[in-house]
């Protein structure tokens, strides 16, 4: 049991000193989770109202997909991703593999089908009036579009948070694609499966604190949010 | 006459194969009240669906100012920005009333402080000073009528499309809403069509009474509508009703060589009343129970309880003569010929 008490007390030496390292690999985490999750919200917020709203062949299939998609293993992202940017793949020439842009790629393709499917979700939730009095009150499609994803803002908020944590909590697709490489893809998660392999409690523990600091703060934001 | 504001040309509506609108011409003029009457699904909401370039015809042209109707065209925000419907149940959206009725000055770029004096002024007309702040969700029914209303009245649309404005809220709600409605009116800028299933209402407010039935609009008064099904009996044609008159199904002699189910009105000035039944094949006869009595300028509106409800309108002067009151027991008479057939 030694061990473990052992692990607690470095943990919080680890956090409370701003040790190097601790701090190099969360922000490495945050700035390669961060950077897909703006993609992902970028791609899956319209393709999720675009499904959502808009009827044309092959919706329903789009649909499946995406909620298919949303349980994807990922270490099926990873390999695939593996698959296009490894040295022989398709994409191999531009030399990605093992670079925090391939992460970005894995986990961009590990959110968008989370967010699209629950805004989705969250757009068909809306009452179908809202778009028809915006109309009716002299709004362009464009302006009762937003109008319509405004009313929906807490659905989002869940679609985007619930996005997020799936991505900064992954460690299939970021160990493949990223090959924890330390001060360059050493995430959290990845670093946390090495100190363990390796016995290294310590450092463990202290980055699954800040990995669960960061949950509750997101947690704390979107709380927050929904009272404005 | 006043300007024509809205002009419809042989319009159609079809959902899947069914019909549900026919209007081959229609105009409504500015400064007047249209109400919309016909029981559910004669198509009075998509008519004013229509209107509002909300929804689409299948065929035919509806157009506003001089200019066609059209949701594909690159004018139809435009178009749209002088006619506002309020529906029914109205949706708030998520955020304070103040900012539900600015919602319309915002899209179209206001500034903030002639905005915030027309939202003052919105509110005040429909009696909610001092709510700018309440959240929408904290509203009762009629205040969010009130509400939508005040958001639609903001814009100072030049035609006010109300569904069944005052459906749904208590009394007092609606008596604010059919004072507003008056009051736009008065002002004669507007053109109103509301669509109601208060037939008072629309006799009260109204200018003109759109009667649609079926999705196509019936010149007669749009009371004693009745659907059955056509059939012979004893050598004469009968519409068999599913309600009872004195225990057994009540039946309407009419004129027709069509069989089947079909719908039929009788203009209420056209049944008359009488102390004897009429003996005869070429008048419905029946006895009813007075259980309404309206008196309107030079005319008074009967209901007559005959297993179902009768309205005839008779004049003032032979009204008072015949000395009929509440409750009484009397004879509804009406001709053959005046069975009108859909």
């Amino acid at each position: 049991m030694n061990y473990i008490t052992d692990g607690v007390k470095k943990a919080i030496l680890l956090i409370f000193t701003a040790d190097r390292e601790v701090f190099s690999i969360v922000l490495v985490s945050l700035r390669v989770s961060c950077t897909a999750i703006i993609f992902a919200i970028i791609i899956g917020v319209p393709l999720g109202f675009i499904v959502a709203t808009k009827t044309f062949p092959g919706r329903r299939t789009i649909a499946t997909i995406l909620n298919t998609l949303m349980a994807m293993p990922t270490v099926v992202v990873g390999l695939t991703v593996y698959a296009f940017i490894s040295r022989s793949g398709p994409l191999g020439m531009f030399g990605l593999l093992f670079t925090q842009t391939a992460m970005v790629i894995g986990q961009i393709l590990l959110a968008t089908p989370i967010i699209a499917a629950l805004t989705m979700s969250a757009i068909q939730g809306v009452d179908i009036k809202v778009r028809k009095t915006a109309l009716t009150l002299g709004a362009t499609g464009t302006q009762a579009a937003w109008t319509v994803l405004s009313e929906a803002k807490f659905g989002l908020m869940a679609a985007i948070i619930a996005g997020f944590g799936r991505i900064i909590a992954e460690v299939g697709s970021a160990m493949m694609l990223g090959g924890n490489i330390k001060d360059s893809t050493r995430t959290i998660t990845t670093a946390i499966a090495l100190e363990t392999s390796k016995g290294e409690f310590g450092l463990g523990i202290a980055l699954g604190i800040i990995l669960l600091i960061i949950a509750f703060g997101i947690n704390i934001l979107l709380h927050r949010l929904q009272k404005i | 006459m006043n300007e024509t504001i809205f002009r419809i040309e042989n319009l159609t509506k079809y959902y899947d194969d069914k019909l549900v609108l026919d209007i081959p011409h229609l105009e409504l003029e500015v400064g007047k009240i249209y109400a919309v009457v016909g029981p559910n699904g004669a198509g009075k909401t998509t008519l004013l669906n229509i209107l509002a370039g909300l929804d689409e015809p299948t065929d035919g042209k509806i157009i506003f100012q001089g200019q066609m109707i059209d949701r594909k065209s690159n004018i139809i925000t435009d178009i749209r920005r002088h006619i506002t419907m309020v529906m029914q149940d109205p949706v708030l959206f998520g955020t304070t009333v103040e900012k539900n009725v600015a919602y319309g000055l915002r899209v179209r770029s206001m500034e903030r402080k002639a905005r915030d004096e027309k939202v003052a002024e919105a509110l005040k007309m429909v009696g909610l000073s001092g709510f700018e702040k309440r959240k929408a969700y904290q509203l009762s029914a009629g205040e969010t009528r009130r509400v939508a209303l005040a958001r639609a009245l903001a814009l100072n649309p030049k035609a006010l499309l109300l569904d069944e404005p005052t459906a749904n809220i208590d009394k007092r709600n609606a008596e604010v809403v059919e004072r507003l409605i008056r009051k736009i009116k008065s002002e004669g800028r507007t053109v109103i069509v509301m669509t109601t299933h208060d037939l008072s209402q629309a006799y009260r407010l109204a200018d003109e009474i759109i009667s649609l039935l079926l999705g196509r609009i019936i010149e007669s008064s749009p009371e004693n509508i009745f659907s059955g099904r056509i059939e012979e009996s004893d050598g004469l044609k009968q519409l068999f009703l599913s309600w009872r008159h004195r225990g057994a199904p009540l039946r309407i002699l009419l004129n027709t060589e069509k069989s089947g189910d079909a719908h039929i009105c009788i203009d209420p000035k056209n049944i008359h009343i009488s102390n004897r039944p009429r003996e005869s094949d070429s008048w419905n006869s029946f006895l009813g129970e007075i259980t309404s009595i309206t008196a309107e300028k030079e005319w008074v509106r009967l209901k007559i309880d005959a297993g179902v409800e009768f309205v005839a309108l008779m004049p003032k002067q032979q009204f008072h003569r015949m000395n009929l009151n509440l409750c009484k027991q009397t004879y509804i008479t009406f001709k053959t010929s005046d069975v009108h057939l859909f």
